[in-house]
């Protein structure tokens, strides 16, 4: 077996796409954003996004590190159902179109995913929702953050902790500079670099390695990857689907794009962006495929698709792989910072500390929170704790609960506050027992079923009758 | 040939045609949206 110990890319080169990608992206999110004075032009891209850059800026964020180096990943450890049941995360963007057109209509004034609990099912509720929704955000940007760390030290050999600083510090920068203006502009060219980089990589291998070889190396090595009844993976394949749903429902990443698109646009842009992103993971992933056939030695399971793609291309392939997956790390990173920047500033400073902020206060308060945050991950992004997919997947529990609360609160006069409540607590705990008696992938299929189950049984016990007028109102002061 | 080569194949050479259409769908989106002034 060969083994790929080294960098691949000559340090030089690395600090080279970095500086260039990065003075791109920050002069683009100034550029987008320098027109952004209003408070709902910096948190909401002025409520009036059109459909190519609503399509584009949900698949490219749906389209993370965690696509373009985690599907690898799994691939190379679940197989084909690996790839498949990441695809299915999809499903989460094709199921939030007539929830994005709801949410619309219901709250047209609406900032945050945290204003609907609040509104919906009152404090108690909100508050739990905002542990659940902030404990996710810093999951997902921790396991962004070092899977730019990862990636730079992999392919050029810069140290983690300075790959990730860099990677962390310019989405901050232009984030910063032009709020959600900036990250949907950036978000377009992001996803044409990602979707033109992935066919590009699959077709190298295609080319250098070939089906049947790439196949016959895989039965003869690893068989267990073509097998379709294949019991963690089919488990991996549920647990994905509602994963997705659960991240995509709660998330004010994909709330605060349902305000910020213009009126009729939500619901087929995220249709469209759900349908298109289903192939992103099996083109993504396959490659990990290519690795018995080159006879690679994977010495961590995360860096299989830099791996494969430097040893079929040599330095090509590296700079390639570096392109591709900067811009997917750079396309989730800035919605996230955006979008939870958006939900401390709404439910946290204006809903907990300062009610009667206004509109300049609330602009500076996003730009603080994104900063935090920004510090924030970087701290905890410091020690190389777990593996992407792992991290990626605690998180599981968590967001799963939140799928039956929000769904059923958007459509259900009858959902009411104590089930939202319980649903998320118990669903979030069984989740995680689940998480660690059994593995990663039962913790959002656990979760999930539990909140189903209180949602349900307590709108059967204790029906509400609630009023969707009281989600228009102007509410301001909450806490009296 | 064995049936997993196959759908193997399949699956991997649709995924790859559906996403360069996806990048022409999303040029020609741009394009009519820019002409209709409604990017943003």
């Amino acid at each position: 077996m060969n083994s790929v110990g080294g960098a691949i890319l000559d340090a030089r080169i690395g600090w080279l796409i970095l500086g260039l990608f990065s003075l791109f992206w920050v002069f683009l999110g100034w550029w987008w954003g320098r027109k952004a004075k209003r408070l709902d032009e910096y948190m909401l891209a002025g409520r009036n996004v059109g459909m190519a850059l609503a399509v584009a800026t949900a698949m490219a964020t749906w389209v993370t590190s965690n696509t373009t180096m985690a599907a690898p990943q799994l691939a190379f450890q679940l197989g084909v159902w690996g790839m498949i049941g990441y695809s299915l995360g999809s499903v989460g963007l094709l199921l939030f179109a007539p929830l994005a057109r709801r949410i619309r209509i219901l709250m047209p004034g609406g900032y945050t995913s945290g204003d609907f609990v609040r509104l919906r099912y009152g404090k108690l509720a909100w508050r739990v929702f905002l542990g659940i929704s902030l404990f996710y955000a810093f999951g997902w940007l921790i396991s962004l953050g070092m899977a730019g760390g990862v990636l730079v030290h992999a392919l050029t050999g810069i140290p983690y902790q300075l790959g990730m600083t860099v990677i962390l510090g310019i989405c901050v920068i232009y984030t910063l500079l032009g709020g959600l203006r900036a990250v949907i502009g950036t978000d377009f060219v992001q996803t044409l670099i990602i979707l033109i980089g992935i066919v590009a990589l699959a077709w190298l291998a295609i080319d250098r390695v070939g089906f049947p070889a790439l196949h016959e190396s895989v039965r003869a090595e690893r068989p267990e990857l073509l097998n379709l009844l294949m019991p963690a993976a089919l488990m991996f394949l549920f647990n994905n689907l509602l994963f997705g749903i659960g991240e995509i429902f709660h998330s004010n990443v994909w709330w605060s794009r349902a305000f910020a698109f213009r009126d009729g646009v939500g619901f087929r842009a995220y249709l469209t962006a759900g349908l298109m992103w289903v192939p992103i993971p099996i083109v993504a992933g396959f490659i990990a495929l290519a690795a018995p056939a080159l006879n690679l030695n994977v010495p961590a399971a995360d860096m299989v698709g830099p791996l494969v793609a430097a040893q079929l291309a040599g330095v090509a392939g590296a700079v390639l792989v570096f392109i591709v997956v900067f811009a997917a790390l750079a396309s989730s990173l800035d919605s996230l910072l955006a979008a939870t920047a958006d939900l401390i500033t709404q439910d946290i400073y204006r809903g907990h500390l300062r009610p009667d902020a206004d509109d300049d206060q609330l602009r500076n308060a996003a730009r603080i929170a994104i900063l935090v945050l920004g510090v924030g991950t970087w701290l905890l992004c410091l020690p190389r704790l777990t593996t992407l997919a792992e991290l990626l997947y605690f998180t599981g529990a968590f967001v799963a609960s939140t799928i039956w609360p929000i769904a059923a609160g958007l459509y259900w006069r009858r959902a009411n506050a104590t089930g939202a409540v319980l649903g998320m607590l118990c669903g979030t705990g069984v989740g995680l027992y689940s998480y660690f008696a059994m593995g990663f992938y039962v913790a959002a299929l656990a979760g999930a079923g539990v909140s189903m189950a209180i949602v349900v049984l307590s709108s059967w016990l204790w029906p509400g009758n609630f009023d969707w007028a009281r989600l228009r109102e102007p509410e301001r002061t909450v806490l009296s | 040939m064995t049936m997993s080569l196959v759908w193997l194949s399949a699956l991997v050479g649709i995924a790859i045609l559906i996403t360069l259409a996806s990048t022409v769908v999303l040029l020609g989106l741009l394009i009519r949206d820019w002409k209709k002034r409604t990017l943003w």
